[in-house]
Formats: C-alpha cells, sequence, structure tokens
C-alpha cells in the first residue's frame, strides 16, 4: 500500500520550492519595458480622435450593409407585382439612397439598437477592440473616480 | 521555497523611502524603479504560479506595475506597501483568469485543462513529477482557494498576511487553506494507487 500523502512531509523534502522560476536574466530590464509600457499608453491617451475612428469605421460598414440590404429589398426581382414597392425602379432606389447620408444611416442604426457586431460579423478579438474604443470615448462624471478605487479597496 | 521578510525594518525603511521620493516630481521615477526592483520577483512569484504560463505571467505582472505607477500617489500607509502590492498582483490574477475563460467561452474544466497543458510543457517540472501532479492536482481548486493555498505554501505567508491582502478574516482563511490540503492530499493519493 502506498505511503499516506502528507504535504507538509513533502514541503520539508524539497516540494514547497518554486515550482515556476523566471527565465533567466528576465528581471533585468523589467522595469524599463514597464516604464516604457507606460509612456506608450500616455502617448495613445493623447490621441483620442484615432479611437473615435475606429469605433466610426465599424458604423460605417454596418451603413453600407444596412444600405445594401435596403437597395436589395427595394428592387426585389421576386416581389409580388401587386405590391406598390415592385414597381420602383433602379433608378429610383438609387436616388432615394442617394438622399440618406451617412450620417442619417448611422443615426438610424444607433436608434434602432442594431447590434454592429452581429451585423458586420466581427470577430471576437474585433468586438472587443470596439467596446474598448466605446469605453474609452465614454467619460465618467469626476466623482465616479472617487468611489471606484476598485485596484485599493476591491477585496477577494 | 520563496520566504518573505516583509515585516524586516530594512524594508520599510525602503518603503518609506520609496513613498517620501514617489511624492517628489524629479523623484518619481527612481522611486518607481526601486519599487518594482525591490517586488518584482515576489509579484512574479504568485502571478506565476497562477496563471502558469510565462508569458501570461509577464504580462500581468507589467499590469500590476502599471497600476502601481498610476495610484501610487493614493496609496495612504493604512496598510503595508507590499500588502497593497499583493492585493493589486491577485486581483489582476483573478481577473486574468475570469477574463480568460469569457474570451474563449470555455467552461471551468476547459480552462483548466488548458492550464494542466501548460504545466505539462513547463521546462522546470521536468523530471519533477510530484511537483506536477500536485500544481495540476491545485487547479481542481476553485482560483481563489488555489491563491490563498500558494500564498500559505509556497509563499510562506501568515495568515494574518493573506487576511489583509484578501480581506478574509483569518478563521475562513485556515478553514480554506485546511480543506485545501487535504483535498489535494487526497486527489495525489489517489493518483499513487
Amino acid at each position: 500500500m502506498a505511503d499516506k500523502i502528507n504535504l507538509d512531509d513533502l514541503k520539508n523534502r524539497g516540494l514547497g520550492n518554486d515550482p515556476f522560476p523566471a527565465p533567466e536574466g528576465y528581471f533585468d530590464d523589467l522595469s524599463q519595458r514597464i516604464q516604457k509600457r507606460i509612456a506608450q499608453e500616455d502617448e495613445s491617451e493623447k490621441q483620442p480622435t484615432k479611437v473615435v475612428r475606429l469605433a466610426l469605421r465599424w458604423y460605417y460598414t454596418a451603413a453600407a450593409i444596412a444600405v445594401l440590404g435596403l437597395a436589395i429589398w427595394l428592387i426585389n426581382p421576386f416581389r409580388s407585382t401587386t405590391a406598390p414597392v415592385a414597381e420602383v425602379n433602379e433608378e429610383q432606389v438609387q436616388t432615394l439612397l442617394a438622399d440618406v447620408s451617412n450620417q442619417e444611416m448611422i443615426d438610424y442604426l444607433q436608434m434602432s439598437a442594431v447590434d454592429v457586431t452581429v451585423s458586420v460579423s466581427l470577430t471576437e478579438e474585433e468586438q472587443e477592440e470596439l467596446l474598448e474604443a466605446e469605453l474609452e470615448t465614454f467619460e465618467l462624471p469626476e466623482d465616479y473616480y472617487l468611489d471606484t478605487d476598485y485596484l485599493l479597496e476591491e477585496y477577494l | 521555497m520563496v520566504t518573505v521578510a516583509v515585516s524586516g525594518t530594512h524594508l520599510e525603511d525602503q518603503d518609506q523611502y520609496i513613498l517620501r521620493t514617489f511624492k517628489e516630481p524629479e523623484g518619481q521615477q527612481q522611486a518607481f524603479q526601486l519599487l518594482v526592483r525591490t517586488y518584482q520577483e515576489r509579484i512574479y512569484s504568485i502571478v506565476r504560479k497562477m496563471v502558469i504560463d510565462h508569458d501570461d505571467a509577464d504580462d500581468v505582472v507589467q499590469e500590476v506595475f502599471i497600476k502601481v505607477w498610476r495610484n501610487l500617489h493614493k496609496f495612504q500607509g493604512g496598510s503595508q506597501l507590499y500588502t497593497w502590492l499583493y492585493r493589486i498582483a491577485t486581483n489582476e490574477c483573478l481577473r486574468f483568469l475570469e477574463k480568460k475563460k469569457k474570451r474563449f467561452f470555455l467552461p471551468i474544466g476547459d480552462a483548466n485543462q488548458e492550464l494542466a497543458a501548460k504545466i505539462d510543457q513547463s521546462p522546470s517540472l521536468d523530471g519533477d513529477e510530484i511537483q506536477r501532479r500536485l500544481q495540476k492536482a491545485l487547479l481542481q481548486l476553485p482560483d481563489k482557494q488555489r491563491l490563498v493555498f500558494n500564498l500559505k505554501y509556497f509563499e510562506d505567508l501568515k495568515y494574518e498576511a493573506i487576511a489583509e491582502i484578501t480581506g478574509t478574516s483569518v478563521g475562513s482563511l485556515k478553514a480554506s487553506y485546511h480543506l485545501a490540503v487535504k483535498k489535494i492530499e487526497a486527489l495525489l493519493q489517489l493518483e499513487t494507487i
């Protein structure tokens, strides 16, 4: 029968040694790498317009898809001839769509609560990028930060 | 075994020096570098045991120190500096593990299988069969219980220190650790049959 395992005994025989030592030289320049990353984050925070453009890019894509969908719906050759919409020809559709600005299309999508991520089939990474972009452009009230020292106060 | 002399006079003096120097604009960089050099190995040790993979540990460690940089001016000395650092580190570990599970939409079992695979691939555990089995058995514990186990068993922290870090009572910690030990011993025993 195997000996009963006792973690304290095993610890005295070396099991308590660090099982995952850091690679050699890892700590030599860790401080510099951290400060470099801080500098990069500070630099990117100074350019908020890039973040806004990233978010808008997806709305423009969704707007284009919505326009395409609308066009297909309007000129659907299989639509019943009794429906008045079937009488609208392609030229008229193009004219109608040309009157709809990009901003109006974006506003429509936002009001309709269209899920951009579903419409444009974003990957998970792109979804996170979009979410981060939206969060970064969202400004919290000043006193929010006083109440959310989660880094300091959040307990396990 | 990783030991932490966190209550030594020298370390407390150094912590006071860091905090004092950091308050001066021209001393911030120097104070921060000293803080990183002082605590980098201990923070890495805690983080690596939780996230297993070195590259992940590197990411988390950097995040920890970046948060320290951005918030050290708010530290008011209500606790020891190391307690505050460890608290950030442990929180970041748990957030990382939670985020990883959600990102890949993995059930907990699958996420642990990924960590178990990393344990098998870890060169430092080559030839150390019992340690490898211990690390894989630890993955069966909830993350918070695994954290408490690591802080007690490997980092050798006193219950009072762990209580400050985790915001849990000493009694709860003792119970948690005791149960963790029993569970791990049973798992390891099962494998020897």
